[in-house]
């Protein structure tokens, strides 16, 4: 009876620790040892590193962005205001699918595609609807100007 | 009688049904080690550990078993068990 009441009490305590022990070993094991020899994974000192190096330099990159965020305010740039972004219409004289048959677009940012119609060699930009782009103009040093879209997240 | 028997498997090349013999010697000399430090009121929770690890020696290598007999008898001294 005595015997029954201990095991009853310690019961939960022992699975939760052998459990605890096994999930433990496993994750130890393949972090640390190469499959399952006794080697130490080449890669486990690395990452040990770069956790060493990620905790030390915690406060210096703090600083950092600290620093970068004053200098923002210092040189009197805006943080950028999506709103007052142009919104861009699309080219209703093209019949979209025409474009899509004729046409491989390639992903080139979030929510963009871009694509050479291999009939006409006109170039196309797909933007996917609810997609934020922010739209820059440039002018090249030979006079040409083109147009620098980027998404926005 | 079990570390006789697990020796003679060894010894004598006695085959011994669903264990291997070096993962038992390794678990024989580990139980001796733990059974000499603990007293003899943690001998329950002693058998039950080493149970386990036996039936985990199905699945696990000599090294995660003695990983897991370590850990396991750190966390009884954490929570109390012993």
């Amino acid at each position: 009876m005595m015997i029954n009441s201990y095991f009853v009490k310690n019961k939960f305590k022992i699975i939760l620790a052998t459990g605890l022990a096994l999930i433990i070993t496993l994750l130890l094991s393949q972090a640390i040892f190469w499959r399952n020899t006794t080697l130490i994974n080449p890669a486990f000192p690395l990452k040990v590193q770069a956790l060493l190096r990620k905790v030390v330099g915690a406060p210096a990159n703090l600083l950092a962005l600290l620093k970068s965020r004053t200098s923002q305010e210092e040189t009197g740039l805006e943080p950028i205001d999506v709103n007052a972004l142009p919104t861009m219409t699309p080219n209703n004289t093209v019949d979209p699918s025409l474009i899509a048959h004729s046409t491989d677009f390639e992903t080139i940012g979030a929510g963009i595609s871009a694509g050479i119609d291999q009939n006409t060699g006109n170039k196309y930009v797909k933007i996917e609807a609810g997609t934020v782009v922010e739209v820059t103009e440039y002018t090249l040093t030979d006079g040409r100007r083109i147009k620098v879209i980027k998404p926005l997240d | 009688m079990l570390a006789a028997l697990v020796w003679g498997s060894r010894q004598f090349g006695w085959e011994i049904p669903l264990f291997d013999p070096d993962k038992l010697l390794l678990l024989v000399v580990l139980f001796f080690l733990a059974k000499g430090l603990l007293p003899a009121i943690h001998n329950e929770n002693f058998l039950i550990l080493a149970l386990i690890t036996l039936f985990l020696s199905f699945y696990l290598v000599p090294l995660q078993l003695v990983l897991f007999f370590v850990i396991s008898l750190t966390l009884f001294r954490f929570l109390k068990v012993i």
